[in-house]
């Protein structure tokens, strides 16, 4: 291996673990403030990524049936949460929310799909399904679970998970699908050739990071979710439901999600389960950094990336082993920090 | 007797088959002080967070003769009930600000929450902390921001949870006379307190709990001289022994 | 042993009978038969899933790797190495322990969700390792493997292997049962009432997760090694992600707590996926991968609606019956006690700080053979942490702990208990849904020395008597012998605060350290409890108490240190004490 591939890699392992850190923050985000380790992170991203070739492809996206049933099932939920305080007014807001904001964007789809609108609003459209769906996962879903342990919220975590990859199948197909980059440009620097696509991936998860940042430091909104991961009752007494810290985080996961997707799709065949190994990398990189920091999930996301390349050039077959086996130091190490005896309560 | 602000009707709370609290009857009326006694284990903790909706509890609540009892915690805030909890529950890796602010949440919308200047004034040792983390704070500090934080709220009922709990003598007379002038503001006030003779001394009206039941109700000024108040902390045999003027009075 | 007629042991014989009546049934379709050895194969392995996750409490998504390096295994010896099926049996056992043993020890400290998510990472690795290793047929895999052979008799699937399948089942399921009945079932049983309490009885619950690991890996290398030789030929598919995560949903949807669920929830999956997929294309008129869509959502529906499974709703939840009482075994032979006035604790300069916070401060005081001290003060005085500085749950920032004049500073809960020391817990901490006597046993699980392996096999039977009769004669000196079968979830705070005394006693303590034992008892609950502790007094042992009823204390103790603001405030005879302006002060308030 000489220079340049190192740098070629190098540039290859930056710009998949900036997915890898998009992903590992969103799971972050919602472990700390609903405990759910959230398996189904990856069928988002393949949700983005297909959402956006079918609409590519003039054709409407299984995901806005899927969206609407969805929207449904939480306004079920969310009325039989409600009971005891329901009230006109209530009522009419969760309709808004649940069913008329779903058949919104299900219109949008509609009539915006065939006309190839353009990648830019193809986009648009594409957050606009898959964004939803988080909040509404978490009302049918995890918002009954939410006295459950963290191991049964995993398990849930499981059976969502596997819904929704069957799900995606139904929807797309067992065929891949790849997307136009969202830039044909490219600047040389030195011996290596930058792709606008990625630019336009490391920009916008900084872009992503920067946005993430000032709406928990400037907002009182972003304010009561952190609030909400750190003292869950002392939330509640200020009145911050559980339930709304738990919908955003779900809403702002998926959002993510599908934007990872939207990013992946031009670099790489995504397939109906192409989400799972993607997320659980993400995975790798959040446990790297304990499943509580933003910066160690974010920067052992690019070390990940990294390594997934390196390896993926050294010895490509065993890529995966290489990278999932990247946690065996890290467990190993905590392990050996952790305390031996500690009740759970 | 005016129209009671909460009226607790024969709640009751049972952990598993272990009944905490057994058909407690208490009113709250608007502007008064109410504090609730007792020994370890009485129940009072488990009565106000039932009294919160952080407890299921059986029987009936009711706050300004709306039924609360199936509510969650979150829709009884938003009616003005407030709950400063034992363990003072702060947003520990944030700033004293931003807890502050965070008190005011109920009101993000429509605005009218508690002011923070005004918050500063009341407890000028929370200003000079402004910018720390809430968990580095003392023992002392952290319950003048549980206050505070509960006051950006502007409750209409706040309930404490033994605000004295492992402060030292100087600085529960502070939070006393706090509690007390927030009394004096028009904010009702339910006090559990280990502390008895602090809490009697500020307080209107008291019950004693005694295995999770009401055993002797009165105004605080026949609760301070009554020998069975002394019996719930020390036992009948120290009352018995221990010189009753000297043990029950309050001065 | 004698045996009971439970409903779940009539279950289990009709079951049997039916799988065994099944291949020489006229019209069975041979396609069933196959279904259901594919059900046994998955039950032997959720079987090690229930003593994993519902026994023990810890959740593995990797199994189906221990069934692929199990079959990988055998599949390499019987073809490469020409070995007998039956001879490979041992190997790919012992591989697949040692797999389990390796992991376990990484990562069985951890804890919460670490490991569950590890299990995960091993299993994929797993898949890709086998897929793209030329000596194990990258992702096709290998083949030609031997039958397995009865007498010379070639098992080749239909109902032959479906008897086969079953009897191994059966012997599993045997042994499971045996095993979570033993010291060492108890051991791991008592995971869910709290590490600490284990811990304080002396279980090395460390060493007790990796045996619960060990055994569900061997269990799974068992199905995994049948599987091998059953279907003679392997690719890696049955051994990836998406298999471990099934075989977690069997024992999830059947009911991991018990083993009758774990049977229940293979058998129901592995049809009823069988069934979907002929049904649900038809219904949705396309391909597709509908049952995961069905599993999914049955799953989390599941964990909404029924979180124990669907066994319990089918048969009604027994506990594990005990051994009978009246056995003609000897209790243990009573520990020799300290000679009075021995001192047996001795705390000195105690200091416990949390961050800046200074929760306990320089205090000492002894305890000697044949007294009763009562540790008071109001709440937060620091009596809880005190009470857990001495018994080694919590580390102490400075000072010393000495018991019987051995300095055990820093020790761990297990060999400060080794030392003869039992306690209960503030906190009641008994495992709810085991039967009461079980718990008591817990006690004594210092004076039992048999093993993982002598416990399933069923070898310990004459330890375990000797174990139950002292439990049993711990469980009559407290009064309690009437709820000796009820789960000890079902007893009254009082009671169970009275068992837990009792679980202490078994211990053979010479001192016995109480964390407010009064607290919700009744007030002849209470004269019973104090006239047991003047009974244990004048039998020589020495009692640390903590207590917030003063008076229970002033009745009982010899002596009381009184605690305030994690300081001592003074320390004396009751008389004394309860005169003391000071302490009335720290009870009442202030006066100032």
């Amino acid at each position: 291996m000489d220079a340049t591939i190192l740098l070629l890699l190098l540039q290859d392992g930056v710009v998949n673990g900036a997915i890898y850190a998009l992903i590992a923050l969103s799971l972050v985000l919602v472990f700390t403030v609903t405990r759910v380790i959230l398996i189904p992170q990856g069928e988002f991203v393949a949700y983005g990524a297909l959402t956006l070739a079918s609409l590519e492809a003039g054709t409407l996206p299984g995901t806005v049936p899927l969206l609407l049933g969805l929207g449904g099932l939480a306004f079920l939920a969310d009325c039989a949460e409600g009971r005891h305080t329901l009230d006109g007014r209530t009522l009419l807001r969760l309709a808004l929310r649940d069913l008329a904001l779903p058949a919104l964007v299900a219109a949008a789809a509609w009539i915006l799909g065939p006309m190839k609108p353009g990648l830019l609003i193809e986009i648009l459209v594409t957050l606009a399904i898959v964004t939803p769906m988080g909040g509404f996962l978490h009302a049918v879903a995890f918002r009954p679970l939410a006295h459950a342990s963290v191991l049964v919220l995993l398990i849930a975590s499981v059976g969502v998970h596997l819904a929704l990859t069957g799900l995606g199948l139904v929807f797309f197909g067992a065929e891949g699908s790849r997307t136009p980059p969202l830039s044909e440009a490219s600047f040389p620097a030195g011996p290596l050739l930058i792709s606008g696509q990625s630019l336009w991936m490391i920009g916008l998860t900084l872009a992503i990071i920067v946005g993430l940042w000032l709406f928990f430091s400037r907002t009182l909104l972003g304010k009561a979710l952190i609030a909400t991961a750190v003292n869950r009752l002392g939330a509640r007494l200020m009145g911050i439901a559980p339930s709304l810290a738990g919908r955003l985080s779900f809403s702002v996961a998926a959002f993510i999600g599908a934007l990872s997707g939207v990013l992946i799709a031009p670099l790489t065949t995504v397939y109906y389960d192409t989400g799972f190994l993607i997320g659980l990398k993400g995975f790798v990189a959040a446990i790297i950094g304990g499943l509580a920091s933003y910066p160690a999930a974010a920067a052992a996301a690019i070390l990940v990336g990294i390594i997934e390349s390196v390896a993926s050039f050294e010895a490509s077959a065993f890529k995966e082993v290489i990278v999932f086996m990247a946690i065996i130091p890290v467990l190993l190490w905590r392990s050996l920090r952790s305390a031996p005896i500690e009740d759970e309560e | 007797m005016t129209v009671p602000m909460l009226e607790a009707e024969a709640v009751s709370v049972a952990y598993g088959k272990v009944e905490a609290v057994r058909g407690v009857s208490l009113t709250v009326a608007p502007g008064r002080l109410v504090t609730v006694l007792g020994a370890n284990g009485a129940g009072k903790t488990t009565l106000l967070n039932a009294l919160m909706g952080v407890l299921p509890a059986r029987g009936r609540i009711r706050f300004e003769g709306a039924d609360l009892t199936r509510l969650p915690v979150e829709a009884r805030v938003a009616r003005g009930l407030s709950l400063i909890p034992e363990r003072r529950e702060l947003f520990s890796t944030m700033s004293v600000e931003d807890n502050l602010k965070l008190g005011a949440f109920r009101f993000r919308s429509q605005g009218g929450g508690g002011d923070l200047g005004e918050m500063y004034r009341l407890f000028p040792r929370l200003a000079e902390r402004r910018r720390q983390q809430a968990g580095t704070l003392s023992g002392g500090e952290r319950q003048m921001l549980a206050m505070a934080r509960a006051l950006m709220g502007r409750p209409r009922l706040l309930m404490l949870d033994e605000p004295s709990l492992g402060l030292a003598p100087l600085i529960v007379a502070e939070v006393m006379r706090t509690v007390a002038r927030l009394r004096d503001e028009g904010v009702a006030i339910l006090l559990v307190e280990q502390n008895a003779r602090a809490a009697l001394r500020i307080a209107d009206h008291g019950y004693v709990l005694d295995g999770g039941r009401v055993v002797i109700e009165g105004d605080s000024r026949t609760l301070q001289g009554d020998a069975r108040v002394i019996e719930t902390y020390l036992g009948t045999l120290a009352a018995d022994d221990a010189p009753p003027n000297r043990a029950a009075s309050g001065r | 042993m004698p045996t009971r007629l439970t409903p779940t042991g009539i279950l289990a014989g009709l079951t049997a009978l039916l799988i065994v009546a099944l291949p020489f049934l006229p019209g069975v379709p041979p396609f069933w038969l196959t279904l259901l050895t594919y059900a046994g194969l998955s039950a032997i392995v959720v079987t090690g899933l229930v003593v994993l996750t519902g026994v023990a409490g810890i959740t593995s998504f990797g199994q189906a790797m221990f069934v692929g390096i199990s079959a990988y295994a055998t599949a390499l010896l019987t073809t490469e190495g020409g070995l007998s099926p039956w001879l490979s049996l041992p190997v790919a056992l012992l591989l697949s322990a040692a797999a389990a043993w390796v992991i376990g020890a990484i990562t069985l400290r951890l804890s919460g969700h670490y490991l569950p998510l590890g299990t995960i990472a091993w299993n994929i690795s797993f898949f890709y390792i086998l897929g793209n290793t030329d000596a194990l047929g990258r992702y096709d895999g290998l083949t030609g493997l031997p039958p397995i052979a009865i007498l010379g008799h070639p098992i080749l699937g239909g109902g032959e292997a479906l008897l086969l399948t079953w009897g191994f089942l059966g012997v599993s399921l045997w042994l499971t049962h045996r095993l979570l009945r033993s010291r060492t079932g108890r051991a791991i049983r008592a995971l869910k009432g709290g590490v600490v309490a284990a811990e304080s009885f002396g279980v090395d619950t460390a060493r007790v997760k990796i045996v619960a690991f060990v055994y569900a890996g061997l269990l799974a290398a068992l199905s995994g090694w049948l599987y091998a030789h059953i279907q003679r030929a392997i690719n890696p598919t049955p051994f990836g992600i998406n298999a471990g995560i099934e075989y977690l949903l069997m024992a999830v949807i059947g009911g991991a707590g018990s083993i009758g669920g774990g049977v229940f929830g293979a058998v129901l999956v592995t049809v009823l996926k069988d069934q979907l997929q002929n049904v649900l294309p038809l219904v949705f008129g396309a391909q597709g991968n509908f049952e995961a869509i069905v599993f999914g959502v049955l799953l989390v529906l599941m964990l909404q609606r029924a979180p124990d499974g669907l066994w319990p709703l089918i048969v009604r939840r027994t506990v594990s019956a005990p051994p009978d009482r009246g056995s003609a075994a000897q209790p243990l032979a009573p520990r020799p006690a300290a000679a009075p006035g021995t001192v047996l604790l001795e705390a000195a300069h105690l200091r416990k700080t949390f961050g800046g916070l200074v929760a306990v401060n320089d205090i000492g005081f002894r305890v000697a053979a044949g007294e009763v001290v009562a540790l008071i003060g109001p709440n937060g005085a620091g009596k809880s942490t005190t009470f857990n500085l001495v018994t080694g749950v919590a580390r102490l920032t400075a000072g010393a702990v000495r018991l019987q004049g051995r300095d055990v500073t820093g020790l761990p809960a297990r060999r400060i208990a080794r030392l003869g020391c039992a306690r209960t817990f503030q906190h009641v901490k008994l495992v709810a849904g085991m039967s009461v006597i079980e718990n008591v046993a817990l006690g004594a699980h210092l004076r039992g020395s048999a093993g993982p392996v002598r416990g399933a096999l069923g070898l310990d039977a004459a330890e375990e008597a000797a174990l139950f009769a002292e439990a049993d004669r711990q469980l009559a000196r407290v009064g309690l012998s009437a709820c000796r079968d009820l789960p000890a979830g079902s007893l009254a705070l009082g009671q169970q605060r009275i068992v837990e005394i009792a679980r202490a006693l078994c211990l053979g303590p010479q001192l016995l350290l109480l964390d407010e034992p009064a607290a919700g008892l009744r007030h002849q609950e209470k004269q019973a409890l104090g006239d047991l502790l003047r009974r244990l007094r004048q039998e020589g042992l020495g009692i640390l108490l903590v207590e917030h009823d003063m008076d229970f204390v002033m009745g009982l103790a010899d002596r009381l240190v009184v605690m305030n603001f994690g300081a001592k405030l003074c320390e004396g005879a009751p008389a004394s004490v309860r005169r003391d302006p000071a302490v009335v002060e720290a009870y009442l308030g202030s006066a100032a």
